[in-house]
């Protein structure tokens, strides 16, 4: 199946096609004090809505150490993300598990099967154009 | 699109300071590690009256990131140890996962 990216640079904005990308949404699990630093890494791929949770972790200790994670207290980062972002997310994600200090995590991405309200898709969406027609109607 | 998935991700609500016993049920089954988030339920005071329950309004929320051929497994191991009947009262659903990444190979 081969779809038009929606935010490809058209010459004619009237004649852009406003396709509209489905939404997932993006799990993110990573130590308490790297919470930070991942929201504003997510904030820069178009994602308006994220929400911040406490949790922590149950592996045990030796575990632990076994795969390199030091810290049971976790954050666990809920994104609102746009389908056609998804692979490029989740490989900067990848790349920073792998290089940051102290950065190891899991992430993973779980479809939206709908979305009430057009401003509301727009905002998670970060498609600007669908509240803009919207509003001219 | 196919519709298979890998992974799935097994959410279990459950009343708080049971999340041990998940994890203990899940890890029987294949599972590896799970996190574990403090809730808060909101059950109906109507219904609690009604069924003759008092719902612990203190949960917690256990993900478990799971093969998705031991899905099943997992489920229903989470339903027999830490069900509705049993005193954590754990409800416990999946949702298909279609890509992960930092999971290590173990």
């Amino acid at each position: 199946m081969k779809l038009k990216p929606i935010f490809s640079k058209s010459k004619s904005k009237k004649t852009a096609p406003v396709g509209h990308k489905k939404l997932k949404l993006l799990i993110t699990v990573v130590n308490r004090n790297k919470a930070e630093f991942f929201v504003d890494l997510l904030q820069g791929y178009e994602v308006n809505f994220q929400i911040r949770v406490l949790a922590n972790g149950t592996a045990k200790s030796e575990m632990l150490h076994l795969l390199g994670l030091e810290d049971e207290e976790k954050c666990v980062i809920f994104s609102v993300i746009r389908e056609d972002k998804a692979d490029e997310i989740l490989h900067v994600l990848q790349d920073k598990f792998s290089s940051v200090r102290g950065g190891k995590g899991i992430a993973f991405t779980t479809p939206l099967s709908s979305v009430i309200g057009v401003t509301v898709y727009g905002f998670l969406s970060n498609n600007k154009t669908v509240v803009k027609e919207n509003k001219d109607e | 699109m196919s519709n298979t998935f890998s992974h799935e991700v097994i959410f279990c609500i459950i009343n708080s300071g049971f999340s041990e016993n998940v994890m203990d049920s899940a890890k029987k089954v294949g599972a590896t590690g799970g996190t574990v988030i403090n809730a808060r339920g909101t059950a109906g005071k109507d219904a609690e009256k009604f069924f003759g329950v008092t719902v612990d309004p203190e949960k917690e929320i256990v993900m478990i990131l799971v093969p998705a051929d031991k899905k099943d497994d997992v489920l229903h191991a989470l339903y027999k140890d830490v069900g509705l009947d049993s005193p954590g009262q754990g409800i416990a659903f999946s949702l298909p996962v279609d890509s992960v990444v930092g999971l290590t190979e173990q």
